[in-house]
C-alpha cells in the first residue's frame, strides 16, 4: 500500500518522493555502476544519469517487476552504454594513432583511469587486470559475471534483472569464467 | 609443470578476487546534485512545452492556410481591379450606353 503511494508520488514527480528514492537507492545504484566502470567519477556520472532516466521513464513503469529490479536494469543499460561509447572512442583514437593524426592510447582500457574506492591498494593491480579481462567478454557474459561475482547477487536476482532463465544464467557464468581464464592465460603467456 | 600450476592457481585467485571488492559510500552531496539536476530539467522542459503542441504537422497546416488565404485575396483583388479598369476604359472612350443615351435625350 505504502509502495503504491510512493510510486504514485514518483509518477507525479514530487521532489519529496525523489529524495526518498535517493536515500534508498543511491548506494545500490552507485555501487552497481562502479562494478561495471571502475572509476569513481565516471560511475558518479552514470549514477546521476540513472536517476534522470528513472525520473523521465517512471511513467512507463507498470509494476511488473520490483522497483529495485527495474532500477538495476537501467543501471546495467546505462553502464553498458557508457562502455560502448568509450570503446568506440578508443577504436577511433586507435585508428587516428595508426594514421598518425592522434596520440597513441592504451588499447585495453575503457575507463578514464582505474580508481575504484572499494579495492585495497595491494589488490589494485590484480583487480585492474581482472576488469580489463571482463571488458573483453561478450556483453551478456560480462553482465552476468559482474552482477553475480562483483555485486554478489543470487542467480535468481540476476535472472530477474536480465530477464533470462536461471539455467541460462548458470551457463553464461560458466562460459564467462572459461573465457576469463583463457584471456588471463594468454596475458600471462605474453608477459612471462 | 609447477609453473603451469602456479599460473592456473594465480588466475583462479584473480577471478575469485572479484567477490572481495567492497561496497562503498556514495560521494558527498550526491543526493543534492541529483535532486538539483532533476528539478532543473523539469523547469527547462516546462519552458519548451509552451510551444510543444505546435508540432510540424500543425506548422505545415498553418503555412498552407496562410498561402491559400493570400492567393484568394490576390485573386479577388485582381478580378475587382480588372472590372474597375474596364469601367474606366469604357467611360474614358465614351463606349458606355447609359452616357450616349443621356446625350441623345
Amino acid at each position: 500500500m505504502e509502495d503504491k503511494h510512493f510510486l504514485k508520488d514518483l509518477k507525479e514527480q514530487k521532489q519529496s518522493a525523489y529524495a526518498r528514492l535517493l536515500d534508498e537507492y543511491q548506494g545500490m545504484v552507485f555501487n552497481t555502476c562502479l562494478s561495471f566502470v571502475p572509476n569513481k567519477e565516471d560511475a558518479e556520472d552514470i549514477a546521476q544519469e540513472v536517476f534522470v532516466e528513472v525520473y523521465n521513464s517512471i511513467i512507463k513503469f507498470k509494476g511488473d517487476s520490483k522497483l529495485s529490479t527495474w532500477i538495476y536494469r537501467i543501471c546495467v543499460n546505462k553502464s553498458l552504454e557508457f562502455i560502448r561509447k568509450k570503446n568506440t572512442k578508443k577504436r577511433f583514437g586507435f585508428m587516428q594513432s595508426l594514421t598518425g593524426n592522434g596520440v597513441p592510447i592504451d588499447k585495453s582500457s575503457y575507463f578514464t583511469e582505474y580508481n575504484h574506492p572499494g579495492i585495497q591498494l595491494e589488490n589494485k593491480e590484480k583487480s585492474e587486470l581482472l576488469f580489463k579481462a571482463i571488458n573483453k567478454l561478450p556483453e551478456a557474459q560480462k553482465v552476468v559475471f559482474t552482477l553475480h561475482k562483483i555485486d554478489e547477487m543470487s542467480y535468481k536476482e540476476v535472472s530477474e534483472i536480465t530477464e533470462k532463465s536461471v539455467s541460462s544464467i548458470e551457463s553464461l557464468l560458466f562460459r564467462a569464467r572459461k573465457n576469463l581464464r583463457k584471456i588471463l592465460t594468454e596475458y600471462y603467456k605474453k608477459e612471462h | 609443470m609447477d609453473d603451469k600450476k602456479n599460473t592456473s592457481e594465480f588466475i583462479d585467485e584473480l577471478i575469485e578476487s572479484a567477490s572481495k571488492i567492497k561496497a562503498v559510500n556514495t560521494p558527498p552531496f550526491f543526493k543534492d546534485r541529483v535532486l538539483n539536476k532533476l528539478f532543473e530539467v523539469d523547469h527547462t522542459e516546462k519552458k519548451i512545452d509552451f510551444f510543444g503542441w505546435f508540432t510540424p504537422k500543425y506548422q505545415i497546416a498553418v503555412l498552407l492556410l496562410f498561402a491559400i488565404l493570400n492567393l484568394t485575396v490576390l485573386y479577388v483583388y485582381r478580378s475587382s481591379n480588372k472590372q474597375r479598369d474596364l469601367l474606366t476604359f469604357v467611360e474614358t472612350y465614351g463606349f458606355s450606353d447609359s452616357e450616349s443615351e443621356l446625350i441623345l435625350n
